[in-house]
């Protein structure tokens, strides 16, 4: 097996340092209470009650040194759910140091955006040396790319008087996990409640599914994979038209010349290389979910904004990617599997703000995220205007923009203004994530829609996307072509 | 999860039923007579419940768990009030009502009636324990009682305090058992060798020695371990004897 990288972390080599808790200075009160009533009194039964004390006071000192030495194997049901689906984790934690850790306090590092449907990813356990200890719990997977954090593990002394804390990462592919097993058997452990042949993994992917893209509108002048709606050479029939002097020899039709004298030029599509640059709105106030156990339109929309961009890239366009958002970032249009993976990190990131002051609000019942025309435009929103200026001047005129926006305020709709405006190919896809639990939310859902409808109204293709389902523009939202030519 | 409110917080349910028990056993040392365990025994039932009713709430069954605490409750205050009037000396009487009063807090602490107090009501229902076994020694003199009823109280003490961290750690729903088993067998047998010890030198010792000469040793021991313990001398700087 393959050594894997960062499969264990051996507190051996770099020890954090056990700090002291100090609970049993409880033990030194008791002795000095129980100690001096008996002396001022005179009661010999006291002072021995004080000496029990006073054994729990060195209690602390002659327990064993805390060099706790532990690896973590992660392995989940299924790697890359469909939306929806539950997915069980199953964390094992082994002693693979010489001495017993008698209190290993350990919390998976669950990602952040899943929620823990069944059981619980954390455990308390002492370990004898080689033994293992297995945590399964359930969790609903939300589109997405979510990694799993190292796992937070607290070790204690026997006497609870010392402790060490310390984060333990696990491996990534099923070799570690095969590793763990090796190393399980020759300690001779127990290990019979590790999941056999399931493949140790750090992060889900449940990706979402795209069934087409928007058309294009207007392409690089380089050779690639798209056919575009002009004539010229290339491989897939376009139209023919009457010979000009200064045709190609190979390009006449010579059977129509044979059948009627006529000269005609055969025309081809030319395969032209698509330009994209998928804009995601991932501001603040675009950080809303439909409900409580939902996801929110910033991690659903990167989810769908990533899996549109791998798609692209996938049928040879360039990709470029744009987040507007607090912490505003621009890749330029490119290909190749380093941009492809710079692409999806940028996509699927956290959205920066804290969404705490978001979790409990409905997408409707915030009153200035579905009034966002009167309300006052705050310089943030000036800013993010700013933003997507700077995304159109900084991309080359031929590059089209697909902006992924929620359209819960006129951002969106702005946005694919500006870029239309400039002449730019635009589309847009929203994910939806407004509901009907409401009165506000039901009135957020049909400004929604009128938005839409405006956009599509201006001719922009629109993908209105609903998380759990693929992502598509439908041939009658402005032209969509489900195998991306 | 890690909210405050989320009923997964709180203290662990084997370490504080290990908690309670030993406060309940310190309870059962300091009864001298058929009514005074009866005293003990509402105390302890009251005690239980509280802690049961705690553990319905957290399995979700709200109403059952809510009639369970305020029974247990009632039962505790019960206990209290009958050790209050129990047909003995004051000291006894005293004695009594702090043992019955400290399992009760406990129970409470440990329920918990109210999070952000559990640390707290573990340390006051200890000192009422501590309370209870001086009471108790200035009451017997030289019976060795006392020693037993500190041991279990300190036990008690160790694991409702154990149970308080490992729930802010885990969290209740975690399984915690097999830490607490272990750590209570560690703070049991310290416990033990000292109360064997004690007796031991109390049997064999000189009885002439003078008390203060008793107590100077007594202070001297514990400002050592004091030193080693604040001091924290690491174990491999000290004994580190192996090449």
């Amino acid at each position: 097996m393959t050594d894997g990288d960062g499969v264990r972390e051996d507190p051996g080599d770099t020890p954090p340092s056990p700090e002291r808790t100090g609970r049993w200075l409880t033990a030194v009160a008791i002795t000095l209470a129980v100690g001096s009533v008996g002396v001022y009194f005179g009661r010999p039964s006291l002072l021995l009650a004080a000496v029990v004390a006073l054994a729990y006071t060195a209690y602390p000192l002659v327990t064993a040194e805390l060099a706790p030495s532990l690896t973590l194997v992660r392995a989940v049901d299924d790697a890359s759910p469909a939306h929806g689906e539950t997915v069980t984790v199953t964390v094992t934690v082994t002693n693979t140091g010489s001495r017993t850790a008698p209190d290993v306090r350990f919390a998976d590092g669950v990602p952040p955006k899943l929620a823990v449907t069944e059981g619980t990813p954390r455990r308390a356990v002492a370990l004898r040396p080689g033994e293992s200890a297995t945590v399964s719990y359930s969790v609903e997977a939300t589109p997405g790319t979510h990694r799993f954090g190292p796992a937070a593990v607290t070790c204690y002394d026997r006497s609870g008087a010392a402790r060490v804390e310390t984060e333990l990462k696990a491996g990534t592919g099923s070799d570690l996990s095969d590793e763990a097993n090796e190393l399980g058997g020759t300690d001779g452990a127990d290990r019979t409640d590790e999941p056999a042949g399931v493949p140790a993994v750090s992060t889900l992917e449940c990706s979402v599914p795209v069934e087409g893209v928007p058309s294009p509108r207007e392409t690089l002048r380089a050779t690639g994979w798209t056919a575009v709606d002009t004539g010229g050479s290339g491989v897939a029939f376009h139209r023919t038209r009457e010979y000009r002097p200064g045709d190609p020899a190979d390009r006449i039709d010579w059977r129509r010349y044979a059948r009627t004298g006529a000269l005609t030029t055969v025309e081809f599509r030319p395969d032209r290389r698509r330009s994209v640059v998928v804009c995601l709105d991932a501001r603040p106030r675009s950080v809303r979910r439909a409900g409580d156990r939902e996801a929110d339109a910033v991690t659903t929309g990167g989810a769908a904004a990533a899996a549109l961009a791998t798609t692209f890239l996938d049928r040879g366009a360039r990709v470029g990617v744009a987040r507007i958002g607090p912490r505003f970032e621009l890749v330029a249009p490119d290909d190749g599997r380093h941009h492809r993976e710079r692409v999806t990190a940028l996509l699927t990131a956290l959205p920066e703000e804290s969404t705490a002051a978001f979790d409990g609000e409905n997408a409707g019942t915030e009153p200035t995220t579905t009034t966002g025309g009167s309300a006052t435009p705050s310089a943030s929103a000036t800013e993010f205007a700013a933003q997507v200026d700077e995304v159109l001047e900084r991309t080359s005129g031929a590059a089209e923009v697909v902006t992924v926006t929620p359209l819960l305020d006129e951002f969106g709709l702005d946005a694919v203004r500006r870029g239309a405006e400039r002449g730019r190919g635009v589309a847009a896809l929203s994910p939806d994530v407004t509901s009907d639990e409401s009165l506000g939310a039901e009135l957020a859902g049909v400004e929604r829609r009128n938005r839409i409808e405006a956009l599509r109204s201006m001719g922009v293709p629109v993908g209105n996307w609903r998380p759990g389902d693929a992502v598509r523009w439908s041939r009658t939202d402005g032209g969509v072509r489900r195998d991306g030519r | 999860m890690d909210g405050d409110r989320s009923p997964d917080a709180g203290p662990a349910f084997p370490g504080s039923a290990v908690a309670v028990v030993a406060a309940l056993g310190a309870m059962v040392l300091l009864a001298t007579d058929p009514l005074g365990f009866a005293v003990v025994a509402v105390g302890g039932a009251g005690a239980g419940t509280l802690l049961l009713g705690g553990y319905l709430r957290f399995r979700g069954r709200r109403l059952v768990g809510l009639l369970a605490l305020t029974t247990g409750l009632a039962t505790v205050i019960v206990a209290v009030g009958l050790a209050t009037v129990y047909p003995a000396g004051w000291v006894t009487r005293v004695s009594l009502a702090l043992g019955t009063v400290g399992p009760g807090v406990l129970a409470v602490a440990l329920v918990p009636l109210r999070r952000s107090w559990a640390g707290r009501l573990v340390g006051f229902a200890t000192a009422l324990l501590v309370g209870a076994v001086a009471v108790r020694g200035f009451l017997s003199g030289v019976d060795r009682v006392s020693l037993l009823v500190a041991l279990v109280g300190v036990v008690a003490w160790d694991a409702a305090d154990h149970a308080v961290g490992l729930g802010a750690d885990v969290g209740r729903g975690a399984v915690t058992a097999s830490v607490s088993a272990t750590h209570l067998v560690g703070s049991l047998s310290v416990g033990v060798v000292a109360v064997v010890a004690a007796v031991g030198l109390y049997a064999i010792g000189p009885s002439s020695v003078p008390l203060v000469s008793v107590v100077a040793l007594l202070a001297a021991v514990l400002a050592l371990l004091g030193a080693l313990a604040v001091d924290h001398l690491p174990a491999r700087d000290s004994v580190d004897l192996e090449p």
